[in-house]
């Protein structure tokens, strides 16, 4: 069972993650993040000795295959920890794989929330980590008339739900929701920009995801909607920059814990020690610097505690803050969730500018269900820096 | 939104269940939700703390019966979420008498416990709505009846129309200032004491 703990053996590692399929371009990232934190830790002499051995597969952005992938790394190559996953229908895959064999998931994204599983960790921002801040800077700014898109499936349409609540509560106006499917065609997100055209929203909120988010970047700037509406995103890293041609997606923003830009110490030696290895043309992203700091995280708590029970480590990590790139990070004892660093920043010069980052982790909050109108006006401890404009 | 969605968190729920580690993962659960939750074991005779929605383990056993008895006498404002560990007709059979809105079953995880909640709590403010709509219909079909019956002994009596006998009703209500109602009930008393 996964409980056992053998000095003498190495501790495998299952790392569930995409190397073809519509989101490989980020899993990819994530992929390499884990195994530098992997290769960390081993160098560091192991987790209580043992060797870290990663095991891998391609799970082709399909949910399915994530949750035969997830029982095969435990049942057959003896993993008793898995690092991984991005969209939400992946981990619901593997949650119930983990549950009946009492392993763990840690979770490299961000997500919709309302989940609780002992047997999984959240590793990434739930809506109440980033969707407040983006509004109240967006609606700050005199926007006023919202156009949502998304790729049709759980986190958009909930992101989508909040930030039309939030619109709704300062007078704001949700002009249109629209869908689009996972492999969108060029064509149906031509119609979409068409439409943002006619109708001049001041923001379009948008949170597809995969190989389409760079097409409808590229239409919009083609259509030339930049000229009087801000796209804002929660999806949009660097990964996605990576894709698209200088320059298209320039002036608009996304809000996220972590940036390649963010100025610490620990993210300085995490950018470079990635660069070195996966080459000097790599960027980082949010849901890279997840995976990074989860791998981490949990592999640490696994030699403090000598096990890896999913209920120990959790113990461990709620009393253990880890400094990770984007601040020092730890795990929310109740509801399995990280305090995190909500920020928002700016593509200039096809890099994310940071424009605001919150002073303190947030705590997660990842059953809010109302997010308008207490939590609005709550600022931070200390209020927001300012870091531009 | 959902008004048992957005006022969620201003929910008072009290779960009564065994203490032990299930009961713990229930009440960590709708703390997480966001509820005020308080755990009572054992339940006490006649005392019924104050609770929008109560999570109530059935058995068949002594503190069911008291539970049940003193839930039925706080009536329909309470929403009722049975947990259950055993299929048998029995407890069916009481689960579904007990007007239960939503069922937990055993072994208790967190999954599915604020549909569940946020369900009963709908369905049983359905039902109140209704439970005041039935009566205030009723109510307003008792005035139709005895409008009915006080112009009938009008028109025998004094051997008016139909029309005069409302017009009568109707006069006197005005210048008594009283409902309608008021007058016809005072002529079907006084038919009652000096009829036939």
């Amino acid at each position: 069972m996964a409980a056992t703990f053998d000095l003498d053996r190495p501790l495998i590692v299952g790392a569930l993650y995409s190397q073809t399929g519509p989101t490989a371009f980020v899993e990819r990232t994530q992929y390499n993040a884990t195994l530098l934190a992997i290769e960390e830790v081993n160098a560091a002499g192991g987790v209580a000795g043992r060797e870290v051995v990663p095991v891998t597969y391609d799970a082709h952005s399909d949910p399915a295959r994530f949750s035969q992938l997830a029982e095969r790394m435990i049942d057959e190559d003896g993993a008793s920890l898995l690092v991984g996953c991005y969209m939400t229908n992946t981990r619901q895959a593997v949650v119930p794989v983990v549950e009946r064999r009492g392993a763990l998931l840690a979770y490299a994204a961000p997500y919709e929330g309302f989940e609780y599983s002992p047997n999984v960790i959240y590793g990434g921002a739930v809506p109440s980590q980033h969707i407040v801040m983006l509004a109240r800077h967006l609606m700050g700014a005199g926007g006023k008339s919202f156009y949502l898109v998304g790729t049709r499936y759980t986190f958009p349409i909930e992101c989508n739900r909040v930030m039309m609540t939030l619109v709704a509560e300062r007078n704001g106006q949700t002009l249109a929701e629209r869908y689009v499917p996972l492999d969108a065609q060029r064509r149906e997100l031509d119609q979409i920009v068409q439409d943002i055209r006619a109708k001049r929203p001041d923001v379009v909120f948008c949170t597809v995801v995969g190989e389409a988010a760079t097409v409808f970047y590229e239409l919009c700037a083609e259509a030339g909607v930049a000229a009087h509406t801000t796209i804002a995103s929660l999806t949009i890293t660097e990964a996605e920059l990576g894709l698209m041609p200088p320059g298209l997606a320039e002036g608009h923003l996304t809000a996220a814990t972590y940036f390649q830009s963010v100025s610490s110490a620990a993210n300085w030696r995490f950018v470079r020690s990635y660069q070195a290895r996966f080459g000097l043309q790599e960027r980082l992203n949010a849901m890279a610097e997840t995976a990074y700091s989860l791998t981490h995280m949990v592999l640490a708590a696994a030699g403090r505690a000598r096990s890896v029970e999913a209920s120990l480590l959790r113990e461990d990590l709620a009393a253990t803050p880890f400094q990770a790139p984007q601040g020092e990070i730890r795990l929310d004892a109740e509801n399995g969730h990280m305090h995190l660093w909500p920020r928002i920043a700016r593509v200039q010069a096809n890099d994310f500018r940071i424009v605001e980052e919150s002073a303190a982790p947030v705590k997660p909050d990842p059953y809010l269900i109302n997010h308008a109108p207490p939590e609005w006006d709550i600022r931070p401890p200390a209020p927001a820096r300012a870091v531009g404009v | 939104m959902l008004k048992a969605l957005r006022d969620i968190r201003d929910v008072r729920v009290v779960v009564f269940h065994p203490k032990d580690r299930e009961c713990d993962e229930l009440v960590a659960q709708l703390r997480r939700i966001g509820c005020q939750v308080e755990a009572i074991w054992p339940p006490r005779e006649g005392l019924l703390p104050l609770a929008d929605v109560v999570f109530m383990l059935f058995r068949q056993d002594g503190f069911t019966h008291v539970l049940l008895k003193a839930l039925a006498e706080r009536g329909p404002d309470v929403t009722l979420v049975g947990i259950v560990e055993f299929e048998s007709p029995a407890v069916i059979e009481a689960v579904a008498r007990a007007g239960v809105g939503a069922i937990v079953t055993k072994p208790i995880r967190a999954f599915g416990l604020l549909t569940s909640m946020v369900v009963a709590q709908t369905l049983s403010t359905r039902e109140k709505s209704l439970l005041d709509r039935i009566r205030k219909l009723e109510d307003k079909l008792g005035g139709f009846r005895r409008l009915e019956k006080a112009k009938s002994i009008l028109m025998t009596r004094k051997g008016w129309s139909e029309k005069e006998a409302y017009e009568a009703i109707r006069s006197r209500a005005m210048s008594a200032r009283v409902a309608m109602d008021v007058v016809c009930s005072t002529i079907i008393d006084a038919e009652e004491l000096t009829g036939p």
